[in-house]
């Protein structure tokens, strides 16, 4: 998982152009720093790439609009993250309980994922390999434990945060934890 | 707002998941325009800004009247959001001009390229001459989206003034053509001027259903000619063959002006065209009214209001075509995993009746065995496929003993007399056909006498498969090959509740052999058809003759044929501990020399023995295996050299005119290899190009694929579909020639040329660093392949 404590080139040009009044540059460095994390989050919480692209492109609009609140508390992913779970939730909420996960959206997802230059193809095969069992089995899981996962491995949730996220208390959260990783890596397996 | 604290390193984290999260982030293609889209869209909402500023002030007396519209507009939002995929489908694909341009939604697969090539100018003219052919089907859209189950109906006219034969045809994704009309059964396909056009009706009574599994970008094409295009029937075939006669026909004098033609796309989804998918059991239920499986597809040609009957008389009713005539499409896992057959080099006739006898080469002993005339579940073609097979290798200069029929005492005989022969030296194979079964991972081949009830009889009764191995490994010679085609539908395994089917993965010990099946392992081989040879055989037979071919590219050949053939139902499989080289039929250039070493001694070292190998091929891309592997070997100079030249060579023979050129015999043209259609077809453009991935040195990859790219002419108009790139990068077993790893990583399309040209630059930097898969085992990039529609010239 990316390393949200980080500060990234991109967080200092955005922060310099947030500081200069320079939304637009802000948002222009963001997008071009996180647009694959953003983009990746969006796939997986709505389960179809279409939808998660088209949900990203909200989320950055969202994020465009938030910008001068930004009140750097936070990291700019972990704040961004946190617009793009809302947008996700919103439109969740609009299509949730009817719409499921389409497979053809997340083979597309997988058909089109693009090697990391740097890697051999035998990397990339096995990571496209190890990618298509991940969303294989997180298709199985429910709803809730495929929030939980990408609270904690997209999102980077503290146990604390995750538990006041679901209003439960934090070893609940931790035991919950424990037995979905383990049934994902069931299911992996 | 929540943060991350230091606890969250109480989070127990799997590190193998955050492991696949990481890469699912990593992998997560980012479309090429999104930034762009991002920062167009917060452009757009500046300008918007203004207008909407009101907003507030009256937000709270029209609270009641925004919450009904609210509500109005998520119950459209939910409508629509029902038929996205469909509206999604045709929308995008076809926003020409503008941005919102999506990838992978207008792939064109080969032959669909191909098939455009020439049938767009056609259609262009035709519509020039007013003799456009109007035709349409039963659903909307430029690439209407056809479900499982969905009824397929093609409709049209014909021209006024235009009586004709019409050729309706289907070209799946798995690069086969199936012909709707006509066909063996329905053989009336001259339609009168103005006359109709109905194939698939669902209420008529030969309705035709989409069976799509997998989905898939599918072609439909209409061709109507004032002659007859072919003289007979077509079946199901191969589209590069049926495409190849389909451009002779047309080229006949006079026949262009006469002829009107027109195309569809399809796309077929597995899935229901109701997007309230249930995930877990989902039973694939089709649309309300097709609650049972449709009946087989079948076709049905209206006859011509006023049109001439041609052979039928008037009042015979509508033919019914079988389910075989069209195309299935159970097809294969994508389009694009398995090469088309326009991809796999041409299996030229032999030239084993022009070159003679075969040279002087290494003693050749083989023992063929054909078991066909069982009492219980008898073969049809095993004593065939043994005598063919016989009679190829004793051409191939091997001295055979062939045995037919032949219960387990002579078969053990023969065993033991084959092991003294291979005592003499040189190298043997083993070749048998008939049933084949195995028990606790022992294979064993069934005699002619098995009288086998229960399945501790096989172990008494058959000839285990280590014995033939032991026999052949023990006579210490360097190379063996073990074929069986042997794992036909066993008539005993149904009573053998523990069996498995077909047969085990062979022994890991066998030194200096390959073992080739059939089918995979736990797989079943077709048998074929009476007086046929069986699948795998029969493109063994031909593979086998082609010059030059390595042994592992042989089998190659012939599993990429059985599994176009078979859709996947068959697998043929080889195991492999070769060290050495070896050819059925050497080329010229291959010929070792009396007294040299025929096959690379185990104590060379692996670079040396690898450009041994490398060196003497006629394949660039062993050149270029070498070269990847060793990018700083002292063999380099000479490796980038012979490249250049197997290069050159290959770019020659794509020039080769219609008739045989005289000259010297170029390895390419020694193997047999036609880079380009047949002498007698009109030039036909590849669609492929081999990119040179990661060669070291100063060869610039890009150069050379401009050298030899058959793209290289000058652009024509865009075709409908825009342009279409695709990566496909796949590892190559450099010993069994398996294949390890596959993907098509990027689909692209663009609506311009000079957009494919960009991202193709960008791509290109991005070759892949096929190394090698296993750390103990060789293992190369076999190659990149750009796919492109060939009127988009590539950048060189």
């Amino acid at each position: 998982m990316a390393n949200q404590k980080a500060i990234q080139p991109w967080d200092e040009k955005a922060l310099a152009a947030l500081n200069a009044g320079q939304i637009d540059s802000a948002l222009d460095a963001l997008v071009q720093g996180y647009q694959k994390i953003v983009l990746a989050y969006c796939i997986a919480t709505m389960g179809d790439y279409a939808l998660g692209e088209e949900v990203a492109l909200e989320v950055f609009d969202a994020i465009w609009r938030a910008l001068p609140g930004f009140k750097r508390e936070s990291s700019f992913l972990t704040w961004m993250l946190a617009i793009a779970r809302n947008t996700c939730m919103k439109r969740m909420g609009i299509i949730g309980r009817l719409r499921r996960i389409f497979v053809y959206g997340i083979d597309k997802t997988l058909v089109e994922a693009q090697p990391d230059p740097s890697d051999s193809l035998e990397e990339v095969v096995i990571k496209q390999q190890q990618v298509e069992r991940l969303l294989r089995a997180l298709e199985k899981l429910p709803r809730k434990d495929r929030d939980l996962l990408i609270m904690l491995y997209f999102e980077g949730l503290s146990l604390e945060a995750i538990a006041k996220r679901r209003s439960q208390g934090r070893e609940t959260v931790r035991q919950e934890l424990l037995k979905v990783q383990q049934k994902l890596k069931q299911i992996i397996d | 707002m929540e943060h991350n604290s230091l606890d969250q390193y109480e989070v127990p984290r799997d590190p193998e998941l955050a492991e696949a999260f990481e890469a699912f982030i990593q992998q997560t293609h980012v479309p090429l325009d999104f930034h762009a889209r991002v920062m167009a869209r917060v452009q757009q909402r500046q300008t918007r800004g203004g207008l909407l500023g009101w907003w507030p002030k009256v937000w709270a007396w029209r609270m009641p009247l925004l919450v009904c519209g609210a509500t109005v507009g998520v119950l459209l939002a939910l409508t629509l959001h029902m038929w996205m995929p469909a509206i999604k489908g045709n929308n995008l694909e076809h926003s020409k001009g503008g941005t919102q341009v999506k990838e992978q939604l207008a792939v064109i697969p080969r032959p669909f390229g191909a098939v455009l090539e020439f049938l767009e100018p056609l259609k262009k003219q035709a519509e020039d001459r007013g003799i456009d052919l109007v035709t349409r089907l039963n659903k909307e859209g430029n690439i209407p989206d056809y479900y499982d189950k969905e009824s397929l109906v093609i409709m049209g006219k014909t021209p006024a003034q235009f009586d004709g034969y019409v050729y309706v045809d289907y070209y799946s994704t798995d690069g086969m053509v199936g012909h709707l009309l006509p066909n063996e059964m329905e053989r009336t396909n001259r339609l009168g001027s103005n006359g109709s056009l109905a194939v698939g009706q669902p209420n008529g009574p030969q309705p035709l259903f989409i069976s799509a599994q997998p989905p898939g970008l599918e072609l439909i094409t209409v061709i109507a000619s004032k002659t007859p295009l072919f003289s007979g029937l077509r079946n199901h075939e191969p589209a590069e063959s049926y495409l190849n006669e389909l451009r002779q026909a047309l080229s006949k004098e006079g026949v262009q002006p006469n002829v009107t033609a027109t195309f569809h796309f399809i796309r077929t989804n597995g899935k229901t065209s109701t997007p309230y998918q249930v995930v877990s059991g989902d039973t694939g239920d089709a649309p309300a009214g097709l609650t049972h499986q449709p009946p087989l597809p079948i076709v049905a040609v209206s006859p011509p209001p006023g049109g001439r009957q041609e052979e039928e008389p008037a009042q015979t009713p509508p033919v019914v075509a079988s389910a075989r005539s069209l195309p299935s499409h159970t097809i294969l896992p994508t389009a694009f995993d398995l090469p088309s057959s326009a991809q796999l080099p041409a299996f030229t006739p032999s030239r084993l009746a022009e070159t003679g006898p075969a040279p002087p080469m290494a003693r050749r002993t083989a023992l063929v065995i054909g078991n066909a005339a069982y009492a219980v579940g008898p073969l049809q073609n095993a004593g065939k496929d043994a005598t063919d097979i016989a009679a190829m290798l004793r051409r191939l200069g091997f001295e055979v003993t062939l045995l037919r029929d032949v219960p387990l005492p002579e078969m053990e005989e023969a065993v033991k007399a084959f092991n003294i022969r291979l005592h003499q030296g040189g190298m043997g194979l083993f070749y048998f056909a008939g049933h084949g079964v195995q028990v606790d991972g022992e294979n064993y081949l069934l005699p002619i006498n098995a009288r086998i009830a229960r399945q501790q009889d096989v172990r008494y009764q058959a000839l285990p498969m280590g014995r033939v191995l032991g026999a052949m490994e023990e006579a210490g010679n360097g190379l063996n090959i073990l074929i069986l085609d042997a794992c036909r539908n066993t008539p005993f395994s149904r009573s053998w509740r523990s069996s498995q089917a077909g047969l085990a993965p062979p022994p890991t010990t066998a030194r200096g052999m390959l073992i080739a099946y059939a089918t995979a392992p736990g797989g079943r081989a077709a048998d074929g058809t009476g007086g046929e040879n069986g699948v795998y055989t029969k493109y063994l037979l031909q593979a086998m003759t082609v010059p030059g071919l390595s042994i592992e590219q042989v089998f190659k050949q012939v599993r990429y044929r059985v599994v176009a053939e078979t859709r996947w139902k068959q697998t043929p499989w080889e195991s492999s501990s070769l060290l050495g080289d070896f050819a059925f039929m050497p080329a010229q250039a291959d010929i070792v020399p009396a007294g040299a070493p025929p096959y690379p001694s185990a104590s060379s070292d692996p670079e040396t023995v690898l450009w041994s190998m490398s060196e003497r091929s006629s394949h660039p891309e062993d050149v270029l295996a070498f070269l990847q592997a060793y990018p700083e070997s002292r063999f380099a100079p000479a490796a980038r050299l012979r490249l250049q030249q197997l290069q050159q060579q290959s770019a020659t023979a794509s020039n080769v005119p219609s008739a045989p050129q005289p000259g010297p015999v170029t390895p390419s043209r020694a193997a047999g290899f036609s880079p380009s259609p047949a002498p007698s077809a009109p030039p036909q453009p590849s669609l492929e190009r081999a990119v040179p991935s990661n060669v070291a040195s100063g060869n610039a990859p890009r150069e050379e694929i401009g050298r030899n790219n058959p793209m290289d002419r000058p652009s024509s108009p865009p075709s409908s579909e825009g342009y279409t790139l695709i990566r496909r990068i796949y590892c190559e077993d450099t010993e069994s020639g398996v294949v390890k790893g596959s993907k098509d990583l990027i689909f692209t399309s663009f609506l311009s040329c000079e957009e494919a040209k960009k991202t193709l630059l960008v791509l290109e930097q991005q070759k892949g660093n096929c190394s090698f898969i296993d750390k103990g085992r060789e293992s190369r990039q076999k190659a990149n392949i750009w796919i492109g529609t060939p009127s988009c010239k590539i950048p060189s």
